[in-house]
């Protein structure tokens, strides 16, 4: 079952207060949080967040396109090593 | 042929395109998962070089299609399951100068692998040592010494990529350069 839209998207609430501290400082600080369970908000845009995948903090740019996925969907935990020969992988 | 991980070896003018995964059907034809971002520009490919564990060879393509992200190949002369079970784990590989062009600013992870990392004052801070797929903005993974950072792929940080001159400027933000994770 769906999370009930009266009470509005989760954020932890040592995550906002981060993040109102970056927005009022206007720093491009990186935010590091271990909350993966967050979900990206409007306010997000424009930050970098680091978000702990259980060993590392994978460092994100927050854009548009991420709002309503929670922080956790964009920090993978497993290592795919399928690629290490002169593959057609690309990065841009 | 069989199933054994084995070493990968690495053509100067060929690029590993795919992995076949084994046999589909009773006519012959072959189930190959793509190791390239865009596997539906490749299939008008006419031929391509399949590497076994013991041979290389250039085959014609009858028909190729995908079927849930991978490919569903045909080649001339293999008409049957028995034969194109003897294909499992081969490598599908393509000369180079078939493949699709670089959009701009697109590098292949290859080459991206080794370049030396620089911050904009030039203070060398390591080498690239993988390419994380975040499915937002790619990230660099930098070691340097033992330990390790990561940077994200993004203009206001990754400020240029020479992949001819193995070099990448970054720009870094506070914070990018303090996490120490070596392990």
């Amino acid at each position: 079952m769906p999370r009930s839209v009266k009470k509005g998207p989760f954020v932890d609430d040592h995550l906002v207060k981060k993040v109102e501290a970056a927005k009022a400082a206007s720093n491009r600080r990186l935010i590091k949080t271990w909350s993966r369970r967050s979900v990206i908000l409007p306010e997000f845009v424009g930050l970098n967040i680091a978000v702990h995948n259980g060993k590392q903090f994978i460092p994100l740019y927050i854009t548009e396109e991420m709002v309503g996925y929670k922080l956790g969907e964009f920090s993978p935990t497993r290592t795919y090593r399928g690629h290490q020969g002169k593959s057609d992988k690309r990065s841009r | 042929m069989s199933g054994a991980p084995r070493h990968i070896r690495n053509y100067p003018d060929l690029t590993w395109l795919g992995t076949v995964l084994g046999a589909h059907g009773m006519n012959g034809e072959i189930k190959v998962r793509p190791e390239t971002d865009d596997p539906e520009y490749y299939l008008e490919t006419p031929a391509f070089f399949v590497e076994t564990a013991t041979s290389l060879n250039h085959l014609d393509v009858e028909e190729i299609h995908l079927q849930k992200g991978q490919w569903l190949v045909a080649f001339a002369g293999v008409t049957s399951r028995v034969e194109a079970e003897a294909f499992k784990n081969a490598r599908l590989l393509l000369p180079d100068e078939q493949l699709k062009p670089l959009a701009p600013g697109e590098h292949f992870q290859h080459r991206i692998q080794g370049c030396q990392v620089a911050s904009t004052t030039g203070e060398p801070l390591g080498t690239i040592s993988r390419v994380i797929e975040t499915g937002a903005n790619d990230v660099y993974e930098v070691r340097h010494e033992g330990r390790a950072f990561l940077v994200p792929v993004v203009p206001h940080i990754v400020i240029s990529v020479d992949t001819e001159a193995q070099k990448v400027v970054i720009d870094p933000i506070p914070g990018l350069l303090d996490e120490e994770s070596g392990k």
